[in-house]
């Protein structure tokens, strides 16, 4: 119940959400939890600076070695390590202050 | 307080990328510390959320120049050039970065091109070779001497910086649609290769290379960046924007662990710069109309003497680790202008921009933001 309702209270970013294709599942309980997290996830990634996020997808999607990613991007390895660290930092942020965000208009009436 | 060290660590870390002393530090760490597990634990969340993002589906106007451009990535020479050996297939790899870089605007640079200097076969071209001021919206266009075989041409066409194209065609000319705004006072090279055919399979004589520079964005002129975000109201209202104090930005807004702590007569601030963490000190004038501020590096490390055990004031407290290295060693200690500490050291996740004359701090614990 509680789920359902701050589910709603996403509010999907404009533009970006429109070109993702969210598929349909068998199960509609996993289907809303998943679809939570996603568009959680979504959103994050849509806030954070695109440095951050390249290096993060390049990272956690792609498998790629700090020293693969050094090679694609033209950047040190330093700069790849710390930049991983801030993104994933920021991405720590962003979700808290979305978390804090749903509780905070759920509980409104 | 260790964590503050080992923070920054747990990132590597989670990647399988410490060195063994480093990776036994940071075990040592995570047994004793169920904060730093806590966070550990959201980094795997996160990757794990990452993975399990659905492909995004490309909107069809877009994915005619998605395919060339896979197909170029696919085919394209750096990879055994410079000796990368991927995990899994570069083409599905690719793909699905491509695909995912698109729908989160992300710039892909994937390849390295050898620059070509003449254009033949063709009738007219814009912008014209080393044009510049162009636009930030401009479309390309490029009408060939002869008719072409189009997708012989859209497969022989890069780019550098890499940015998504889109190829439209009327007749011999080609126009050729950026997925985003091009970037501000920045210098592209679009090559067509002479795989590149005329309908009757004639290959082009020589490549075409077209350079042409952006235009700077307005209100930044010059190429400086304009801050965004919580600096952007101080810099233009306070600071006179550009060509004010602090001129242009010269780098994005940082989030860096931070720590602070009061002291009698000003503050000191430590941000985490990784190779070089920095105490910067803020001392008051002594007719409290101003001050001054100084850096200094941290060369405070873990085993060092943490403090000196002097007897401070009533109420007051000696400064500690790094901001108490700082103050004894190049402050003068108890004699130091800045005083005794007033309370300990709270650290927090500040955030930094540097500029061509300085730099603004933000420290949310006070809401305050420094500009040094």
């Amino acid at each position: 119940m509680l789920r359902r309702r701050r589910l709603i209270q996403w509010q999907p970013l404009e533009g970006l959400l429109s070109v993702l294709n969210i598929g349909g599942g068998p199960n509609p309980e996993e289907e809303v939890l998943r679809s939570e997290q996603r568009a959680e996830i979504e959103q994050v990634l849509a806030q954070m600076p695109p440095r951050y996020r390249m290096l993060l997808l390049l990272r956690e999607r792609e498998g790629f070695s700090y020293k693969e990613i050094a090679e694609i991007t033209g950047d040190s390895l330093e700069t790849v390590k710390v930049t991983l660290y801030r993104a994933r930092e920021r991405a720590r942020k962003i979700g808290a202050r979305l978390q804090g965000a749903s509780r905070t208009r759920s509980e409104k009436p | 307080m260790n964590c503050k060290r080992i923070r920054p660590l747990l990132s590597a870390y989670h990647d399988g990328e410490l060195d063994p002393a480093q990776l036994a530090e940071v075990e040592a760490h995570l047994a004793a510390c169920p904060e730093c597990r806590r966070v550990l634990d959201e980094y795997r969340a996160l990757g794990q959320d990452v993975r399990e993002l659905p492909n995004v589906r490309v909107p069809a106007e877009m994915a005619r120049g998605f395919e060339t451009r896979l197909r170029k990535l696919s085919a394209s020479p750096w990879r055994g050039a410079r000796g990368l050996s991927l995990r899994r297939g570069l083409a599905t790899a690719a793909f699905a970065l491509a695909l995912v870089a698109l729908a989160f605007g992300v710039y892909v640079i994937l390849q390295r091109m050898q620059p070509v200097d003449q254009i033949a076969g063709v009738a007219a071209a814009y912008p014209e070779d080393g044009a510049t001021n162009v636009p930030l919206d401009a479309n390309l266009t490029i009408t060939f001497a002869q008719a072409m075989d189009r997708a012989s041409v859209e497969d022989a066409t890069q780019i550098t910086p890499q940015t998504g194209l889109a190829f439209g065609w009327k007749g011999q000319t080609l126009t050729i649609v950026p997925f985003a705004n091009w970037q501000p006072a920045t210098t592209y090279t679009l090559t067509v290769a002479t795989t590149a055919h005329t309908a009757a399979s004639t290959p082009l004589d020589e490549p075409i290379m077209l350079r042409f520079t952006t235009e700077a964005e307005e209100s930044a002129g010059g190429g400086g960046i304009n801050p965004i975000g919580r600096f952007a109201t101080i810099w233009r209202a306070e600071l006179g924007g550009p060509t004010g104090t602090l001129g242009y930005a010269t780098g994005e807004v940082q989030e860096l662990w931070s720590a602070t702590q009061p002291f009698e007569r000003g503050r000191m601030i430590w941000v985490d710069q990784l190779e070089d963490d920095t105490v910067y000190v803020l001392t008051h004038a002594t007719d409290e109309s101003g001050g001054t501020w100084q850096a200094y590096t941290d060369t405070f490390r873990e085993g060092d003497l943490e403090s000196n055990d002097l007897t401070p004031p009533d109420g007051l407290l000696e400064p500690i680790r790094g901001f108490g290295k700082v103050w004894r060693e190049e402050l003068d200690g108890p004699d130091a202008r800045i005083g005794w500490a007033l309370a300990s050291e709270q650290g927090y996740i500040g955030e930094m921009q540097s500029f061509e004359h300085g730099l603004m701090l933000w420290d949310p614990l006070d809401s305050m933001t420094y500009i040094l």
